[in-house]
Formats: C-alpha cells, structure tokens, sequence
C-alpha cells in the first residue's frame, strides 16, 4: 500500500516537473538590469509619408537612484531614442540597433503624441499602445504643443523623470483646478473611439535654454523657467482626430458642463465689482427627454463657493451674501449657456446629447438622431445651484 | 558451615561474572566490610555513579557501627530500597541480571550472606544540573525555571506546578542498550483516552537500540516521516509543558534530555507562545499575529524578490522598481544565484555562531553579518537589496517561538526560491498549493494539522488566531479540535 503511495506520488512529481517546462517560465526571465525602463513614449507620424518616429525616454536606474548621492549625478537620469521607421512593429523590432537593453514599457508615465500626428488620426498609435503586452493604458495622453522633439529632450526642475513631474502635475491640476479631468488616459481615449465621443486631452509644450543640456545644469539653475515643460490648454478630439484647442476658459465651463467635481479659483467681475471666487462642483445630474421628438437636455449642477483666497472685500452681512449667490448663479448660467451656444454651433455635440437619448429612448434614438439638425434644435436647460458656504479668514482686507 | 562456604562460593563467582559482563571498569569497586556483630558484608557499586557519600554516611557507616535500621534511614525511601532478593533460594542468572542492572542504574548492591539477602540500595549521584533557565525559549514575563536531564526532577517541576491527582505519569523503558527511562505524563481526566492509548501504543511499539535525547523518540512517534513540519512539538519549559498537558495533550519525558515532547500539535499552535498568557491579552494577539506575518516573511520574502525582480517587473511601483535597478547594475550574478549565494552564506554564518563559544559567536556574527555584507555591496559582488532581503529573513526567522518550526521555515525557503527562480510566481503559487495540500494532509495524533482553521472549530480561533482575556476563554479547557479524536488504525 505505501509502495503504491509512493510511486503515485512519483509519478504526480513528473507529471508537473514536464508539465512545468511548457509555461513559459525560465524562457522569460530577464534580469531588471537588462531591461530599459521607458519613461515616457512620444510619437510623431509624417501624414504625408507615413513615417513614424518614437521617441523613447530610457531611465537611466543609476542616476535617478543616486541622485542624492554625487556618484551618478553627472550622468543623464534619462536617454531619449529616436526611432524612425514605416511601421511601429519595425520600429521595435528594429530598436535594438541602437538599445543595448531590452524595452518594456509597463513602467511609462506618459504618452507624448505630436499635434500634427492628433490631427491626423491616434487610432494606430493606440493600437499599438494596446498590442503591446505589457503596456499600461491607464497613463495619462498628451499632445505636443510644438515641437515633440524639444518635449521629448528636455531635463526639468525638482523631478529627475521628465514623466515623473508631468504625471504628478496632471494630478495636481485634476485635485486643484477644473483644468484637467480624470478622463486623460490612454484608455479613456480608446473607449470614446467606440461612441465617437468628444474628449479632450492635455496639451504639452517645451521650453529649452541651450540646445544643448546637462542635467546637473538644469538642476543647479534657479530660473525653473528657462528649461521646462508647461501645460498650456486642451486638445478637443472627435473620434480619434484632433479638432479645435481649447483654452483654460473653455476648459472650465466644458468640466463644469461635463459634470467634473473639481474645485476652481477664478476672479469675477459682478456689477463691477471684482472678487475672487472659489468654485466647487458637488453635485451633478443630466437628464434628457424628448419634446416632439426633439431632444430636452437638462443639466442640474449644484456648486459652493467660497472666498478663501479672495483679497477683495467680501461679504459682510446676509443680504450680500445671498446678493453674491443671485449674481454668480445669473453669471454662470449664461457663460455655461453662451459655451454651449459655441460648441452646437461648431457642430460639437460636447454635452453627449446623442449619447443621452440612444441610452433613455433606445427605440426613438434612431429617428431623433437621424435629423442631422438634432443638435441644434436641441434644447439645453443649465440649472445652476449656488451656495456660498466658505467665507475666508479676513473680514476686511488691508 | 557447607552451606556458608557454598554461598561465598556463589558470590565470589557472582563476582567474578559481573566483572566479566561490565567487562571489568575501572570504577567498579568491591569492598568487604565487617560490622561490630562480626558479620561479613559485601558491597559492590559503581564509584562514577554513586553518591558516595551517602553511601558511607547512611548505609555503609551505620552498618559497620551496627546502628543500620532501615526503618529509622532517612535517606532510604521507598523508591531508593529498591530491592531485596534471596540469594541462595535465587538462580545464578537472575542474581546476575539483577545485579547488572542495579549497579547501571547507580544502585550500591549489598549482600549479607548470613542472613541470606541480597539487597539494592539507591544511591544514585546527583548528577544533574542546576535548574536554569532555558536558552532556546527564553521570555520577558514568566517562570525562569528550565527542564534538566534528569527526568525525575523534571516530574517534580510538573507536579509543582499541576498538584492533581488526575495527573499521571507512565513510566516505561526503552533502548535496547541504553534502556532509557521514559515517562508519558497526561492528565487523566482532561486527556482524550484515545490519545493517550496511541500514544503509549507508539512509544511502546519503538524498537531501537539507544535513546539519547528526545528526537530519537520523535522520530519513531511522528505522524509523517517526510515532511519538513514537525507534527511533534518540544519545550524546555515546564509552564509551557503544563499548560499543553491542562489542554488534554500528552507530554512524552525522555531521562537525558530537557527536551520534552508535546503531542498532538497544530500548525497554528506554532506562533503561540506561554508567553502570551503572562501578557495582555491585545497585546498578545498582536505579538502573535506578528509571528505569523513573520512566517510569510521568513518564507516567502527572497522568493517574491526572485520572482518580482526577474520576472515580473511590472508588479512594483516605478520608483521601487528604479532604485532595485540601479543597485543590479554592474552585479555580475543572476538574481537566483544571488539570492541563493547570500542565503547560504547566512546559513553557514548562523550555524558557526551557534557551535562557536559565545563570546567568538557574537564577533562572528557582526563580522558575518555587517563587514562580509558591506564589502561585498561595495565590491559590486551582490546588491545592497539582497542583504536586506536576506537580513530581514533571517531576522523575522528567529521570531517563531520554537525551534525546530524555524528550521522548517528555512527549508521550505529554498524549496521557494527554486521555485520563483525557475517559473516566477506560478512556481510559488504552485509551491503555495503544494504546501497546503501537504499540510492539509499531515495529522499529528489524530488531529488535522491545520486545525482550527480547516477544519474549521469557530469556537478554537479565540485561542489560536487572538488571545482573548482569560474569562472569555472557553470554560471547556480541552480545545475542541482536541475532542474529536479517534484512534488511528
């Protein structure tokens, strides 16, 4: 009985040690120090010709780790590759001309796309974004705002990794600004393609000193402005094209419209009177229905405000108080409504009308949404709630 | 007066033939001795053995001076009168057994040829020593006292502290050779009949020449033969051996050694400690519950590093991922083969801190340790991550309370780090399966060896998982898991 115990035990022991050797185990290890840990990935396509060019920033690990030590600090934390080539699976397979390490792309930051190449189209790139197995789609996209050359060679202040300070600046303008959504990633991008949607996605733009530059250069320079990189308004895409740029004030009233619960700080001017306001979007609903078959859209949008950083005299007593909340409601009520007059007008059907009604009229959708005038026989009802419920600390500024 | 010299005869060939059998020692002494009434007495013992002192003061002056009275000896007590035979109406042979194992055990044989007797007097030497605190298991809170080599007094230590008269104590002997003395002790009314039934079947069913210390009955005992987890545990303290005999366990003493076997044992059981019971009780939850994060530790941290840094780069944050790279650059060994290098060098280190004397091995250590590390990370021979990796092991291995648990722990390490070395986290994971199902299928004395948790007795976790205070603890005090039990075919 053990000896037949024994020999099943032998034989489940074979059984895995050959069934081990199909997975793809030994075959795939790679030392970490073998690898190039990209960064940030930047494209350009030629419309005319074709011709792609990645750009791959390539961290170099022992100039960042050591950045606090002297030992690697005079070396680049990171190298930019050039590629250039008639398709992105040649490109790749073709970098090692140059890389002596093997790329793996599940560590980058940032995608840099040139404007030229937005306007053109993105759908390759994020498929090619896509087949790649190891490649995270939940980093954020922007578009060059200029050269994609210049962005992608350029050492910045504070963060070793170039894509280090943008990530964390897109974050920080998505907690601190109605500037910048959430919805910037690379896969937010490829999930509006099935609707055809509007998005809209960062822009980026490069500001150098000398052509040529040392890290340690940059570093030791105090004008944080001479080398780096700025984010300066928004791309607007339809399908996977770029269409317009929007700029910060656009960005605003488009967030606010879209239901982004970020925080703004904004100056206004009410009756002449100027004051710098806090605005908050806490609640947000839309809801559409259908008025002889033309599209009702209603948006709902409760907003606090508050004087924190104003430094203008501020509301001393209840009747002002309420005066405010009367003035910015009338005050964004008609800036949210002229924004939207703008877009229809341009055809831009940003509010998702289209998408409202194929999702509440499903049967109706067909038939409402084939009148290529549906949008601008829409009708768009903004409700704006204002309350004022953070007074700042100075009652009566100097 | 035939009849005296027939009987001088027999003792002087009785002699003659206990030489010969002990193969004449040099500490075997015959001495004769003639008391004030002018009898002969005869005397034989072993001098290395023997309390000599007590010998001569109590039996031997007393004799001599005609003042011996059995009665009135303080010193001999039921157990130390050992013996009394007829020496003429006796057989040679069992004469001669008899007085072989009486003079191995210690014991003065005395014959008085007169009277026709033959007697064994035990005066065993105290060769024991102090009662200490034990080294292996030492604690913050708590009894200091250590169990000995001498079986008898670690009974005294138990019935110390348990003064019950459920408490039991089964002596039997077993070796071949050393003819060792050892004692199943179990609480009568607490311990499941069946397991002390199996437990005394097994200790009777060895057969074996020597018994020198408790492992060579564990092995005989144990449920699994093949497994790096013990399924016996063993202590050398006396609280701890009589809180697992208050729980319905069996306690197995082996004359020789102050290692006494507990049985039966769970997993769990192993990151308890008495310990816990001297403190607090959130308190001793939380320490406990840092042992068992010290067990992942110990086992799986230098696989996960394996695996994560050769394989799956991609599961660790970028930063993290960076600094591990910049230490790898220029290190000319592969990940497995750093790992393994360093976790051996450890081992070698911490075995030669344990043989060299104490004050060598703690230079060694540091030597080992700090310089042997450092210059080797300087020298670009192995990355400063791998001393950390290896340290942290080393450092969360000696957290487990028992010993023989931690070397499990340090075996089991390798077996993973083959394993993440060759297929990554599928071979941990397949390594993971493998140890469960081999742990779910280990039974120590009839109880699962994962108990309570699978199978599952909900009333047990208050006692295994947290330490509850004492009068939430369960009024039953046998765990349930205990209660169960069957006799194993």
């Amino acid at each position: 009985m053990k000896e037949r115990k024994r020999f099943a035990i032998g034989k489940a022991l074979i059984a895995t040690v050959l069934m081990s050797t199909v997975l793809t185990a030994c075959w795939d290890k790679v030392e970490i120090n073998d690898l190039a840990l990209v960064s940030m990935f930047g494209v350009d396509i030629d419309p005319e010709t074709g011709i792609k060019t990645l750009y791959y920033q390539i961290i170099n690990p022992l100039a960042v780790a050591s950045a606090k030590s002297t030992s690697g600090g005079e070396q680049a934390p990171v190298y930019t590759y050039k590629l250039t080539g008639k398709s992105f699976g040649e490109i790749r397979s073709l970098a090692y001309k140059v890389l002596p390490r093997k790329l793996f792309v599940a560590h980058y930051k940032a995608v840099v796309v040139s404007e030229r190449t937005a306007q053109h189209g993105l759908r390759e790139i994020i498929n090619y974004i896509e087949v790649q197995s190891t490649a995270r789609s939940s980093i954020p996209m922007l578009v060059a705002d200029g050269s994609i050359d210049k962005i992608m060679k350029i050492f910045l202040p504070f963060d070793r990794l170039p894509s280090d300070s943008v990530a964390s600046r897109l974050r920080l303008l998505t907690q601190e600004s109605l500037l910048m959504s959430k919805h910037i990633r690379v896969k937010d991008f490829s999930e509006q393609l099935y609707d055809s949607k509007f998005i809209v996605m960062p822009m980026i733009r490069g500001k150098s000193g000398s052509a040529k530059q040392r890290s340690s250069e940059i570093a030791s320079n105090i004008d944080a402005e001479e080398n780096n990189l700025f984010i300066s308004g928004a791309a607007l895409f339809h399908g996977d094209r770029m269409i317009e740029r929007l700029n910060d004030t656009d960005l605003i009233w488009y967030h606010l419209l879209t239901g982004v619960k970020g925080k703004q700080t904004l100056k206004f001017q009410l009756d002449g009177k100027k004051i710098t306001l806090q605005i908050k979007q806490v609640n947000y609903n839309k809801t559409v229905k259908l008025n002889k078959n033309k599209p009702v859209l209603t948006i709902n949008m409760d907003l606090q405000l508050s004087t924190g950083l104003a430094t203008e005299p501020i509301p001393q007593n209840w009747e002002e108080v309420k005066d405010l909340e009367r003035k910015m409601k009338q005050y964004l009520t008609s800036e949210l409504n002229q924004f939207f007059e703008k877009t229809s007008k341009k055809g831009w059907d940003l509010l998702d009308i289209r998408g409202e009604v194929k999702r509440t009229f499903p049967h109706k959708a067909k038939m409402v949404l084939n009148n290529s005038q549906y949008l601008k026989e829409a009708d768009v009802v903004i409700n704006v709630g204002v309350k004022f419920l953070n007074i700042g600390s100075i009652i009566k500024p100097f | 007066m035939q009849r005296g010299r027939d009987e001088q005869r027999k003792w002087s060939d009785l002699c003659h033939k206990v030489q010969e059998t002990l193969g004449s020692p040099s500490d075997l002494v015959f001495r004769t001795l003639l008391t004030v009434e002018e009898k002969t007495i005869h005397c034989i013992y072993l001098e290395s053995i023997v309390d000599k002192n007590s010998l001569e003061e109590y039996i031997l002056k007393p004799l001599m001076e005609g003042t011996f009275s059995e009665v009135e000896q303080p010193y001999v007590n039921e157990n130390r009168f050992v013996h009394d035979l007829p020496f003429s109406t006796s057989s040679h042979d069992e004469l001669l057994l008899n007085v072989i194992d009486a003079l191995l055990a210690g014991q003065s044989v005395l014959a008085d040829l007169s009277l026709n007797r033959i007697r064994m007097f035990n005066v065993t030497g105290p060769q024991h020593r102090q009662i200490e605190e034990p080294k292996s298991e030492s604690i913050v809170r708590g009894p200091r006292e250590g169990f000995t080599e001498n079986v008898e007094l670690n009974i005294g230590l138990i019935r110390k502290r348990i003064r019950n008269p459920h408490l039991r104590f089964e002596k039997m002997k077993i070796g071949n050779q050393t003819d060792t003395t050892v004692i199943l002790a179990y609480m009568e009314n607490i311990a499941p009949a069946s397991l002390v039934d199996e437990a005394r079947r097994r200790l009777q069913s060895i057969q074996t020449d020597s018994i020198l210390e408790s492992a060579y009955i564990e092995e005989w005992i144990q449920d699994q033969r093949w497994s790096p987890f013990p399924t016996l545990t063993n202590t050398e303290r006396p609280d701890a051996a009589t809180a697992q005999l208050l729980d319905g366990k069996v306690a197995v003493m082996v004359d020789g050694t102050p290692n006494v076997l507990l049985a039966p044992v769970t997993f769990f059981e192993f990151f308890s400690s008495p310990e816990d019971h001297y403190q607090r009780a959130d308190i001793a939850t939380f320490i406990r519950w840092i042992r068992l994060i010290s067990f992942f530790i110990a086992v799986f941290v230098p696989s996960m590093y394996v695996a994560v840094t050769t394989f799956h780069q991609e599961l660790l944050p970028s930063q993290f991922l960076i600094s591990l790279a910049a230490q790898r650059e220029g290190v000319p060994l592969p990940t497995l083969t750093e790992v393994l290098l360093m976790e051996i060098v450890f081992e070698i280190i911490r075995e030669a801190g344990l043989r060299m004397p104490r004050a060598i091995g703690q230079a060694l250590s540091i030597v080992g340790a700090i310089v042997l590390g450092q210059a080797a990370v300087e020298a670009s021979l192995i990355s400063a991550a791998i001393v950390i990796v290896v340290a942290v092991t080393g450092i969360a291995n000696f957290v487990v309370p028992t010993y023989s648990f931690g070397i499990s722990q340090r075996l089991i390490r390798f077996t993973f780090v083959l394993l993440a070395g060759f297929m990554g986290m599928v071979g941990i994971l397949c390594g993971l399966l493998f140890m469960l199902a081999h742990l779910a299928s280990i039974k120590s004395f009839g109880v699962p060896y994962l108990a309570p948790a699978t199978p599952a007795f909900l009333s047990d976790w208050k006692e295994v998982f947290v330490r509850v205070p004492r009068p939430w603890m369960n009024k039953n005090q046998t765990p349930k898991f205990m209660r169960g039990l069957k006799r194993r075919k």
